[in-house]
């Protein structure tokens, strides 16, 4: 079967072919042709939004100068060597649940991998959690470089962000569900894994 | 070898230089592809421009910690989409809790699932597809259909002519040609799923 062409359902759009042949293609479709009529309604969506007054912004050069600056070649998912960190302290687990959840406190996790010490605490409440966290080494002194930190949600980066000279990164609002930190130093990101975060 | 026309290429190919090989102009194009989309969303839901920047900044670095595991390459619109909504979402809990403000009240019964919302947000993100598909184009299409549909008013076809410097009575057979070629393109950006 020959198909509609782009230009004969574009001046079937736009009302402009001849009677007879608006007539043919009227017919082709309704042979039914369900490629053309895909087509078509391709075609039709195309000139919709054509034809309605563009609304969209682009942002200003100096905003996106800044973002094409930030470029630096991500680390790639072979290229980091993974290594997951072990719980050492959970004090939800620790204490009786009433005893910590009935106080509304917040969870402390502590992690240890390498000669390192990561605390995590995680404080739930009404529009999402809030998540703090700090790198020490074992003298309890801040890393160097700062360590990269990624909130990751199913495989996904939700969040990331750079720790501060004390070590200390923070997600805020983030809702609820099973996440992992990623702790990027140098080649390596240490991964701390079972992150459970509730609405308070 | 020539250096490759970056605006052409699909945004797996921009996402494979990236990350590959570490190709900066491969990441400027993909930002400066999808930049009307980004920065629109948050002043389409209200906020100040110094807020839409920052959205703009966290989204795009977002990107650049995700490229590695983006699961659908094909995508990017889709993803820059939801991902911007996001920020909108959590900037506006993070003002909240700083302010008690009307104006962000009034942010957040937007983001809510409100089908009016959904469709304006629809039509935002298809318009500024449209408009980055547009910029994929040749010179001479993407011309054209900036004059003939994003140049208000719009100039009699006496004078599309002269300034491309067509042949009289050959614009409609090129605005067919170009709109095709657009077609095309917008499919390959999954426009039409």
């Amino acid at each position: 079967m020959v198909h509609l062409t782009f230009s004969t359902l574009l001046n079937f759009l736009e009302n402009t072919l001849s009677p007879d042949a608006r007539v043919a293609v009227e017919a082709h479709l309704a042979g039914p042709c369900p490629q053309c009529q895909a087509n078509l309604a391709r075609v039709r969506v195309m000139l919709d939004v054509l034809s309605k007054q563009d609304e969209t912004v682009a942002p200003p050069e100096n905003v996106i100068r800044r973002v094409i600056a930030a470029f630096r070649p991500p680390p790639s998912v072979s290229s980091l060597r993974r290594i997951v960190a072990s719980l050492l302290f959970d004090n939800f687990r620790q204490a009786p649940l009433a005893a910590v959840r009935g106080a509304a406190q917040p969870r402390q996790l502590l992690f240890s991998v390498e000669g390192l010490d990561i605390d995590v605490q995680i404080t739930s409440e009404r529009d999402g959690a809030t998540l703090i966290g700090q790198a020490l080494d074992r003298d309890r002194v801040a890393l160097e470089p700062r360590p990269f930190v990624r909130l990751y949600r199913s495989g996904e980066v939700l969040d990331a962000s750079e720790s501060d000279s004390h070590g200390q990164f923070a997600f805020r609002a983030v809702p609820p569900g099973a996440y992992n930190l990623g702790i990027e130093l140098g080649s390596t990101e240490i991964v701390l894994d079972g992150i459970e975060l509730a609405n308070d | 070898m020539t250096a490759p026309d970056y605006t052409l290429l699909p945004d797996s190919e921009l996402i494979a230089a990236s990350l590959d090989r570490g190709d900066r102009l491969a990441w400027e194009a993909l930002i400066l592809r999808y930049q009307r989309l980004i920065y629109s969303i948050p002043l389409r839901y209200g906020l100040p421009e110094n807020d839409t920047a920052d959205v703009f900044q966290t989204v795009c670095l977002l990107l650049l910690e995700n490229l590695a595991y983006l699961r659908n390459r094909e995508r990017l619109g889709a993803w820059f989409a939801i991902t911007t909504r996001r920020e909108c979402w959590r900037l506006s809990r993070q003002r909240r809790r700083a302010t008690a403000n009307q104006d962000i009240a009034r942010l957040e019964e937007q983001l809510t699932d409100d089908p009016a919302v959904e469709q304006n947000l629809l039509d935002l993100e298809r318009q500024a597809l449209l408009r980055s598909a547009v910029e994929r184009l040749g010179s001479r299409c993407q011309r054209l259909i900036t004059l003939l549909f994003y140049t208000d008013p719009r100039p009699p076809y006496s004078e599309i002519v002269k300034i491309l410097a067509l042949p009289e009575g050959s614009i409609g057979p090129t605005r067919s040609r170009c709109l095709e070629k657009l077609s095309k393109i917008l499919e390959e950006m999954g426009f039409f799923e």
